[in-house]
């Protein structure tokens, strides 16, 4: 029997980082800029099966709130591991619940809309699931290049995701399959997934997703002289006072 | 590379030449991989080995600047190197391609596909566990009754995400059933965190 498809715009909130007035803020801004019917989910309730990994494999002392550089306990940010935003690979298994035929686009909540948010349901095909490319690292090889071993420079941005409901399953299941591993090795889940997802991954696992063009989304700490913002406008790696005066000015 | 030959001049120039005209970023890794830090490391457990007739798999290797001609001169029958990073692949066969049909290099991460590592080397060497996950899980796998040479370091810098901090960690990680050698040598190293010392701790045992 045909299912009605739906259009879902999820984000994920957890900790004290962000607040529930972030989350209206953003769901505001969605309905604002959002002309076709959707479905607005904010998870806050995570499978956290994976937490004792975190806090087994985390070698800092404490988690750093936003992109600085620091050594703690002998080890640089970037390899600190325990994955932080873990939370965010589950919700490839929390879509179990949502229908087959539905869309599923995933927004971090520190990103800004300036366009039409249709563009995600409509223009893009259902080949792949959808992450963001990180243009800006790829025009400097000696930043990602250099640095791929390194979880520095990934050219991949998970702030925005698109994808339909069991696309994504093999990375959580892979995370449950390796987890010390993952939490052991990575800080980030954008290196994770470039190294393990990514163009120079092994097997089955190669070239998983596929990216929205140049401009579609972009982010406020690689702006280029003229450059316009795109439908999405990331604003990670700000601090919390950056974002507010960028979101509320 | 024990006594300069030729082949080791062209191979010193062929890096130059894909610094100078096609990777100019990539001389502070480059530079790093062909130190006396590095050369001092390999050239250690070339010494102490027996290679003469034997195949040998070495990880996280880099681009094998010193540790594939050392094997090749100590009579290594084959030479397999694993590393992840593209960009190693393909200086490590653009300067190592002499030495085909018995060198082969794998773009391989061995944290998470561990288990497509060939299991036919006679001994198993990795001089950079600093750079990854504990080594036991792997060699359990692959390298049971096996020779195996492992090192690491305990040096604060980028990428180190496994410090070792004595000769008790490293064999607590790799979990040899015998271990015929041990050693500690001091380094220096200097970065934007100031210059400071470092110890490399190695093992020489049987898995």
């Amino acid at each position: 029997m045909f299912k009605r498809k739906k259009n879902r715009i999820i984000c994920a909130r957890w900790g004290d980082l962000y607040s529930k007035q972030d989350v209206n803020t953003l769901y505001d801004k969605v309905k604002k800029n959002c002309s076709v019917p959707f479905d607005f989910v904010c998870v806050d309730k995570f499978d956290e099966s994976w937490e004792e990994y975190k806090w087994t494999n985390y070698r800092a002392s404490l988690e750093p709130d936003y992109r600085f550089d620091t050594v703690q306990n002998g080890y640089h940010r970037d390899d600190f591991g325990g994955i932080p935003h873990y939370r965010k690979i589950t919700l490839f298994d929390y879509d179990k619940k949502f229908n087959e035929n539905d869309t599923i686009l995933y927004l971090d909540l520190d990103t800004y809309i300036t366009g039409d948010l249709a563009y995600f349901f409509e223009e893009l095909n259902d080949y792949k699931p959808y992450l963001v490319w990180n243009y800006w690292w790829e025009d400097k090889p000696e930043e990602w290049v250099r640095q791929y071993h390194l979880t520095r420079c990934p050219l991949f941005n998970s702030s925005v995701m698109r994808w339909k409901p069991g696309q994504n399953q093999k990375i959580y299941d892979f995370v449950n399959t390796y987890t010390n591993r993952c939490f052991f090795t990575y800080p980030s889940m954008d290196t994770f997934m470039f190294h393990n997802f990514g163009p120079y991954s092994n097997g089955g696992r190669k070239d998983h997703w596929q990216y929205y063009d140049r401009g579609i989304v972009t982010t406020e700490r690689a702006m280029e002289k003229d450059e316009k913002e795109g439908i999405i406008h990331m604003l990670e790696g700000l601090s919390t006072e950056e974002k507010n005066s960028y979101v509320y000015d | 590379m024990y006594m300069i030959e030729p082949e080791d001049i062209q191979r010193f120039t062929r890096l130059s030449d894909t610094l100078e005209w096609h990777k100019p970023w990539l001389f502070a890794n480059v530079r790093e991989q062909i130190d006396k830090t590095e050369y001092t490391i390999q050239k250690y457990w070339a010494n102490k080995l027996d290679m003469i007739n034997k195949s040998v798999a070495i990880f996280n290797s880099g681009f094998g600047f010193y540790s594939v001609p050392f094997c090749s001169e100590k009579g290594a029958s084959y030479i397999r190197t694993y590393d992840m990073d593209p960009t190693t692949k393909e200086i490590a066969w653009y300067l190592n391609g002499e030495y085909k049909p018995k060198f082969d290099h794998q773009l391989l991460n061995i944290t998470f596909d561990y288990k497509e590592v060939f299991d036919d080397a006679h001994i198993y060497i990795n001089t950079s566990c600093e750079h990854s996950y504990p080594m036991g899980e792997l060699l359990e796998e692959k390298a049971k009754g096996k020779l195996c040479v492992m090192s690491g370091n305990n040096l604060t810098k980028r990428g180190h995400i496994n410090l070792i901090d004595s000769i008790d960690m490293l064999q607590e990680q790799c979990q040899l059933s015998e271990i015929y050698d041990e050693d500690v040598m001091e380094f220096e190293y200097d970065d934007e965190l100031g210059k400071r010392k470092y110890k490399q701790f190695f093992i020489i045992g049987v898995k």
